[in-house]
């Protein structure tokens, strides 16, 4: 089964909408801007996370999902 | 009963009793259109889908104005960036007293925060076209007007409503020049258009204004 992953592009502006959008999966950090949460499964999430994707002003939310 | 209307009914228990007259009689009260009225008040103030569906019936707002508002989708898609720049550097950071907002300290125009807010902006009018007329989307509504005033986490900011009308006033003749523009030789499809966002941004204007006023506004 391919593995879903997600990450950031370093054109992230910090609007920090992608971890509102996804809380269980995303946390911001205001110096380090958005992280991953350690040890979530994303999976159950994906649909969230192809949201806010979709809302993100540089396109710098990439994923396989 | 929706998370809403029970946070609501612990700030305002009295909104679920029935009305009756106590003291000095009122004959009104117990007409049963005063009742239906009441209750419809009632209804409409606990649960903001009920608002939403009595503002959209008021207004003709139906399924048809879902559609013409889906329609223009791609008008918006594709202008999507004009749009915010003229929301945001056109008009925003221009105006000697909305710019107010968007500087730093020393008095000169934010560029990064202007970015963000430009950014936050643009995710308000994608779930708006994303036509989902739910209980998530109209809280969403209701909190982008609740961060305008100082509660929740804003306790700084007041934004006048004069300028929040005098901003949707903007947003809304630009677009319609815009679907005028575009739909120049289709003017069947500019009335549908214009005729639902019209509808659309009274509804909009409504709920996202709940926290600017007492409950009985
Ligand atoms: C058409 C009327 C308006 C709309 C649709 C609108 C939209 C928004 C949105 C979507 C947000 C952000 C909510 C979020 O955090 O995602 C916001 C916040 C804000 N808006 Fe507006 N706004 C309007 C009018 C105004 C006006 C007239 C001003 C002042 C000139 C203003 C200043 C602000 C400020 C200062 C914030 C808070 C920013 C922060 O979190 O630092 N808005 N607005």
């Amino acid at each position: 089964m391919k593995k879903s992953v997600v990450w950031f592009e370093e054109s992230c502006i910090k609007c920090a909408m992608c971890a509102e959008e996804v809380p269980e999966v995303i946390v911001f950090e205001a110096t380090a801007g958005p992280q991953l949460k350690e040890g979530v499964d994303i999976t159950p999430h994906s649909e969230k996370i192809k949201r806010a994707a979709q809302f993100c002003p540089k396109d710098s939310i990439k994923h396989h999902l | 009963m929706s998370i809403m209307s029970n946070a609501y009914m612990k700030m305002f228990p009295m909104e679920a009793e029935k009305k009756v007259s106590a003291g000095k009689r009122n004959p009104v009260l117990e007409v049963p259109e005063f009742s239906k009225a009441w209750n419809l008040y009632r209804d409409t103030s606990l649960d903001i889908v009920k608002r939403y569906e009595y503002m959209a019936q008021c207004v003709g707002f139906t399924d048809k104005d879902t559609a013409a508002i889906k329609e223009s989708k791609d008008i918006i898609a594709a202008n999507l960036k004009a749009i915010l720049d003229h929301i945001y550097y056109d008009k925003l950071i221009n105006d000697p007293w909305l710019s107010r907002w968007f500087r730093d300290d020393s008095g000169k125009i934010a560029k990064e925060y202007v970015d963000i807010r430009r950014a936050r902006q643009q995710r308000f009018l994608l779930k708006i076209l994303e036509c989902k007329w739910d209980e998530e989307f109209w809280n969403f509504v209701r909190w982008v007007g609740a961060v305008h005033v100082p509660i929740f986490g804003f306790e700084d900011l007041y934004i006048p409503i004069r300028l929040n009308l005098g901003l949707w006033g903007y947003i809304h003749q630009y677009l319609f020049n815009l679907f005028a523009q575009e739909l120049k030789n289709d003017p069947e499809k500019l009335r549908r258009i214009t005729t639902a966002w019209t509808k659309l941004f009274w509804i909009i204007i409504d709920i996202y204004h709940i926290d600017y006023f007492g409950i009985w506004m």
